[in-house]
């Protein structure tokens, strides 16, 4: 596995309340998955994705990455990780607006400590995306569909050993999201680059090769999808 | 850093407005603390210009128990300068005696109460040379019953250069007395007291005409290095010593509540820049909460979150303050070289101030420097508050941020 989720339980403060996204969940994706959080708004699909790709921390439990706990790391620390091991989608693209694609794909290895000439690799990724003639264009010169192939190339320049996509072909009409979504399962196919999704988009889950379902803050099925 | 630098830098122009006038603020504080300091400076040296080229040198004496408020010339006070003092003097520098006095000039129907300062026309000007002033026709001749009046003496009662005058005046056994004299020279000093009620007499004129003997009201000496030590050697002799800056004591008072409260002024411009720097960038982390957390999320440390966006408000308060400087700097070196005149303000007040009436602003680096790194530095302490608050923001919420 590459990372995992044992025994973890999420609560938040909602004013008086004590409101549980996760309650005592176990789940782990593995190397090569291309594996699909479902589930219906407040389902927990969303908190499970920050807590596998340490932007949060769990109330208790543990989430391991490379079999180490990584929960009770400092926020530098827990920093450190994500910007090495781990690649972001998000559902609103974003790009870093003043800095143009290439910058914006840059940034990601600047971040994750790459040392030497970053200027191929950022060209590599994003002529991966179909973007090599778009190097100099920053996000607002850019499509919905081509900010979302550079934040693919953002997250995928650094070799991360997981990439994290939160609901990535939410806000991109049909044909760009099965354009991107068809991008994701090349890379997966060809290189074997890791995805995690979260979604209720049954286009999505539909090329997924394992769906978890989770409602109410639990894992209810895990399934193989109709892409495995 | 220079990464961050070259974001903080665009960043600035995604509200290029809010920007600028934010900077305005940073930019006038900045400037008008140059010019306030420059000008007060000015008129500092002014104060002291006018005072040592035209009554006073470096040390001034004046008879045990003379007036010593500058305004009141008492003949009867007046006395020989004693051997002894006149040694004293010999052996610290160049020296000059005066004897001043109250008089009327009158022209045809009009008259006017003037000073008249008696000298000698020999030592006179060795301790003021009178570079700068400028005269219409020439000094008296000793002797040749000519006098020299200020120029806007010379303008008030409409003389011309060549015309006659009387002078009246009391002389020192009280007796009154009055001379024809020819007016020879029209002066402008740096004095605006004296251009508007000085007139010159050599001895040899002024003796006959007020009965002067040997008695004189002031001696000026100029010296090098220490005023304070030069008047210690030299007081007690009859006559009592005070310094260039012990005389312009009252007028640099004046300048000192002045800067006081320009002081005052910046800090409150200052102030309010601060509070427009905090605000423009409480507002950009405020508008960027989800870049915020984009960049944690791809893994930049909350301290290089902190630091781009004190360099935003860095970037801005020392742009602002150079431009600023270079603005307020400018004018004071241009107005340091070219002066600015202020014969109209000076002339409504009857000339009663002892200072020229052309200002020279007083440049040098230091204030330029010094506000430089005041507006900057409060440009960076206003963006601390707002720069903590968006390093704080947690990745996993910003992210979604709409």
């Amino acid at each position: 596995m590459i990372c995992k989720l044992v025994g973890v339980t999420k609560s938040y403060p909602m004013g008086d309340l004590l409101v549980q996204a996760l309650r005592n969940v176990t789940v782990g994706v593995g190397a090569g998955e291309f594996t699909v959080f479902a589930g219906p708004s407040g389902s927990g699909k969303s908190t499970a994705l920050n807590l596998l790709g340490c932007l949060d921390r769990p109330s208790s439990g543990e989430v391991l990455l490379d079999d180490k706990n990584v929960a009770s790391l400092s926020d530098d620390a827990l920093g450190a990780v994500r910007a090495r091991r781990i690649g972001f989608i998000f559902q609103s693209f974003n790009l870093i607006p003043v800095l143009t694609a290439s910058e914006n794909v840059d940034l990601a290895l600047r971040l994750a400590g790459v040392e030497g000439p970053r200027a191929e690799r950022v060209e590599s990724a994003l002529k991966a995306v179909g973007l090599q003639d778009y190097l100099h264009r920053r996000p607002s010169q850019l499509s919905g569909g081509q900010q979302q192939r550079v934040a693919i190339a953002r997250a995928l320049v650094k070799s991360p050993a997981i990439v994290i996509a939160d609901e990535p072909t939410a806000n991109l009409d049909s044909t760009n999201g099965e354009a991107i979504l068809d991008l994701m399962r090349e890379m997966n196919q060809k290189n074997g680059v890791t995805f995690l999704f979260s979604t209720h988009d049954p286009m999505v889950m539909s090329r997924a090769r394992r769906v978890v379902r989770l409602k109410d803050g639990e894992v209810v099925a895990d399934e193989a999808g109709a892409g495995a | 850093m220079s990464f961050l630098l070259a974001i903080a830098a665009r960043n600035l122009f995604r509200n290029a407005a809010r920007t600028a006038i934010t900077s305005a603020a940073v930019f006038f504080g900045v400037a008008l603390s140059i010019l306030g300091w420059g000008f007060v400076g000015g008129l500092d040296e002014n104060v002291l210009r006018a005072a040592r080229t035209t009554y006073a040198g470096d040390v001034l004496l004046r008879p045990d128990g003379y007036p010593t408020d500058g305004l009141t010339y008492a003949l009867a006070d007046a006395a020989p300068v004693p051997p002894d003092l006149v040694s004293a003097l010999d052996g610290i520098g160049k020296w000059t005696a005066r004897t001043a006095f109250s008089a009327r000039v009158v022209s045809g129907p009009d008259a006017q109460r003037i000073t008249v300062w008696a000298y000698d026309g020999v030592r006179d000007p060795e301790v003021f040379p009178r570079d700068g002033w400028k005269v219409e026709g020439r000094w008296p001749q000793p002797g040749a019953g000519e006098v020299a009046l200020g120029y806007r003496l010379g303008r008030l009662l409409e003389i011309e250069e060549g015309e006659e005058v009387v002078l009246q005046t009391r002389t020192r056994d009280g007796a009154i007395n009055a001379n024809s004299f020819r007016v020879v020279g029209l002066i402008r000093s740096d004095n605006s007291a004296l251009d508007s009620l000085g007139a010159w007499l050599e001895y040899a004129d002024a003796t006959p005409l007020a009965l002067l003997g040997d008695a004189r009201s002031h001696v000026a000496v100029r010296v090098e290095g220490d005023h304070d030590a030069a008047a210690k050697l030299v007081a007690g002799k009859g006559f009592h010593a005070s310094t260039l800056e012990q005389e312009c004591d009252d007028l640099l008072a004046l300048n000192r509540i002045r800067r006081k409260s320009l002081s005052i002024v910046v800090g409150m411009i200052m102030l309010i820049a601060a509070v427009g720097i905090a605000n423009t960038v409480i507002m950009a982390a405020f508008e960027r909460v989800r870049e915020v957390g984009t960049l944690l999320a791809l893994g930049m440390r909350r301290r290089d979150i902190r630091v781009l966006f004190m360099l935003e408000g860095g970037i801005m308060g020392l742009s602002a303050a150079i431009l600023g400087a270079c603005a307020g700097g400018s004018a004071v070196a241009w107005w340091s070289k070219n002066g600015i005149d202020f014969s109209g303000p000076l002339e409504s007040m009857g000339g009663s101030m002892a200072m020229s009436t052309v200002i020279y602003t007083q440049f040098n680096w230091s204030p330029v420097a010094a506000a430089i790194t005041f507006g900057t530095a409060i440009a960076v302490l206003a963006s601390l508050w707002p720069a903590n608050w968006a390093a704080r923001i947690v990745p996993a919420d910003a992210v979604k941020a709409d």
